[in-house]
């Protein structure tokens, strides 16, 4: 996995260097996500990583279930991708994407786990003291998970802040068994 | 069952009020591959090098590589309940052992924690496994003698406080009976002993730990094991880790001595950990940084002025210099010190006691080759008595040993000759010392002088050591006071002379061996 993006830095920074030149951020969003479904498919990546079909070939094909919504900067990228053959890196390259369009637009998407769902006002509370922290402007993204009995656990980007009850008993327990 | 002195419920009940549990904010990572101990982790992004990492199941792991997408770390421990995917925290702290006198008579593993069913460490502190050694301003040079009570050793080769001296030989030439009986001479003398046991069997740990205790040897003394079946992330941390505990007593202006049995096989495991991680090898598949493995250990063995002990203690102990006298073991194959790791280490320490398996099968035991150990700085501590009686065995030896090998083809020799080479074989049967018997500055002085006067000239070569022992029961029972004084004060002079000329006369004339 940590090959995987290594490999897909180089791509994913050129691309979002030109999105950011030519302010197509959002319409290469689009075409990411659209791309990495596309290659996630199980027929799809059958085809890819065919040894059949020729570098061409896989990026015409592509281009063709794409169904026109491509520019002409979309399709050179799948060309280049398919020539270097790496084009089972694409959702790799959408994530990198995401992380460094959320980095330069300082923004950041939080999860918040909770045992019961969040009333609005608590998760204004909880938006309002990430941006404090982290200093950028966060999404929250909601899930419940009954096995936390209590409290909250926020991850956002590698940072975890966890507060639940499960987490404050597992501690408990290693501090009682040394 | 089982059960643990700390399972009282009072004791339960004030633990859990005590406890405290704060939301944490730390990094989290996933797992993506696991190969023979070794977790590759993804995330992470704040990992520190050295850093302890969390994993399930109340396993640690230590981050030894820092890559671009990801952490490589070794599980200190068994691995098989991990698998990919697995959570991975950062704790935000470097890898810590306890240290303190509430370790002395216990046998804890790589980590501190007590593998001898004794029941939990109170009361100890705690201090990372990776030191800085004291730099040059705070060191102070070695002027006090560490004795092993072993005859060959304190008068050819001696050892100081806060010294590194190898002991270097092939397998089954004694090199852990030397280390075994250094330790069991300190009993008394206010020396810590550290013993680390790297890659042994487990059987031979459990051998040394009753040997130790039934010489009354355990009560100033922590054993550090990690057996050959203990991972070889535990085996590559077990020396730091016990030197650790050693630097505690340096640095509360107490002396210590460590033994690490041996550094071959910690090698051995940091070049398996090393490979697994997938650093370059270089010469003998070792990685580039194994001569930095042994220099940083070796460095932190030192004797630290009295002006750090302070600093250290903040102001708690005045006026008291430390020293941790490190004791490191290095296994040869086949006599050949020119190998990576022993010409490494010895290169690195301040000294080395070379042992070898012609003379340990020719019954010289210790198997010391007087020739090729030295001792760099030993000489500076040793005890006066000794320093003066001792000076002209090493030269003897040397020069036994050249002779005895020219005069096999030589049919006559001059009476010069003769009498050097009969000098010669008495002195190196005069060297043989039976295990787990120390001898007192005061015994080795009086073996030393008789040899030196030539009290043994007349005494056929295989009475040697029951004339030894005959004089020094003499000795014991009829000159105690001279035993006491030289023990005391180490010093010699005309008088002291006088009186152990007295002594030995009387012994040579009325005497039976």
């Amino acid at each position: 996995m940590s090959e995987i993006t290594t490999a897909a830095r180089p791509y994913a920074r050129a691309i979002f260097e030109l999105a950011q030149a030519e302010s197509t951020q959002d319409k290469w969003t689009e075409v990411l996500a659209l791309l990495s479904v596309i290659v996630e498919n199980a027929d799809m990546r059958e085809a890819l990583d065919s040894p059949k079909l020729s570098a061409e070939q896989k990026a015409e094909l592509l281009i063709d279930v794409c169904n026109g919504e491509l520019s002409d900067e979309n399709r050179n990228a799948i060309k280049l991708l398919a020539e270097n053959g790496r084009l089972g890196l694409l959702p790799e390259i959408a994530n990198l994407y995401e992380a460094f369009r959320a980095e330069a637009e300082s923004k950041l998407e939080a999860t918040v786990t909770s045992a019961f769902p969040l009333t609005d006002a608590q998760q204004t509370t909880i938006a309002e003291a990430l941006k404090k922290k982290l200093g950028c402007d966060i999404t929250l993204v909601t899930q419940t998970d009954e096995s936390l009995i209590g409290g909250v656990v926020i991850r956002a980007g590698d940072l975890v802040i966890d507060g639940s009850t499960q987490a404050r008993l597992s501690a408990l327990s290693q501090s009682l068994s040394h | 069952m089982q059960l643990n002195p700390s399972e009282i419920s009072e004791l339960i009940k004030k633990r859990i009020e005590n406890f405290d549990a704060q939301a944490e904010a730390r990094t989290e990572g996933t797992i993506v591959s696991l190969t023979d101990g070794i977790i590759r982790v993804h995330g992470l992004t704040e990992a520190m090098q050295g850093e302890m990492l969390e994993l399930p199941g109340d396993t640690y792991a230590m981050a030894l590589n820092l890559e671009r997408d990801s952490v490589g770390a070794v599980v200190l421990g068994s691995y098989g309940h991990l698998s990919e995917g697995d959570t991975v925290k950062c704790t935000g702290r470097i890898l810590e052992v306890p240290t303190g006198d509430a370790l002395l008579g216990r046998v804890v593993d790589s980590l501190g924690n007590p593998i001898d069913g004794k029941g939990p460490i109170e009361n100890a502190t705690f201090a990372p496994i990776e030191k800085i050694a004291p730099g040059v301003i705070e060191r102070k040079s070695v002027d006090q003698p560490v004795e092993t009570g072993i005859k060959s050793i304190d008068s050819m080769v001696p050892i100081g406080r806060g010294q590194r001296e190898l002991i270097i030989g092939d397998r089954q030439t004694g090199k852990t009976a030397v280390a075994i009986d250094a330790i069991i001479n300190q009993k008394g003398s206010g020396v810590k002993c550290v013993y680390v046991a790297v890659g042994q069997k487990a059987s031979t740990i459990a051998n040394v730990v009753r040997k130790l205790e039934e010489h009354g040897a355990m009560e100033h003394t922590i054993v550090v094991a990690a057996a050959a079946s203990d991972s070889a992330a535990m085996q590559y941390i077990a020396p730091y880790s016990g030197c650790s505990m050693g630097e505690y007593y340096r640095d509360n202006g107490e002396d210590a001595l460590i033994v690490f049995d041996d550094l071959t096989k910690q090698a051995w495991a940091y070049r398996q950990v090393s490979l697994l991680l997938r650093r370059p090898p270089g010469r003998e598949a070792y990685p580039g940084d194994v001569f930095y493995l042994h220099s940083r250990l070796l460095e932190r063995a030192s004797r630290v002025n009295a002006d750090y002990v302070e600093k250290f203690t903040e102001g708690r102990v005045k006026g008291k210099t430390g020293s941790l006298t490190a004791l490191p073991i290095i296994e040869t194959q086949g006599g050949d010190v020119s190998a990576f790791v022993p010409t490494n280490v010895i290169s690195i320490t301040d000294g080395q006691i070379f042992l070898e398996s012609d003379l340990f099968n020719a019954g010289i035991r210790p198997a010391i080759n007087a020739g090729l150990s030295v001792s760099r700085v030993g000489g500076a501590a040793q005890t006066k008595i000794i320093k003066k009686l001792g000076g002209g065995i090493r030269l003897a030896l040397a020069q036994y040993r050249e002779l005895a090998a020219f005069a096999q083809f030589a049919s006559d020799l001059d009476e010069a000759t003769r009498a050097q080479l009969e000098r010669g074989a008495r002195v190196t049967e005069l060297m043989k010392q039976a295990q787990y018997s120390p001898m007192s500055v005061a015994d080795m002085a009086f073996s030393l002088y008789a040899i030196n006067e030539g009290y043994m000239d007349d005494v056929e070569t295989d009475k040697i050591l029951s004339f030894e022992a005959s004089l020094l029961a003499h000795v014991k029972s009829n000159h105690a006071d001279l035993l006491n004084k030289i023990n005391e004060t180490g010093d010699y002079n005309d008088e002291i002379a006088a009186e152990m000329k007295a002594a030995c006369d009387t012994f040579k004339a009325n005497g039976v061996w």
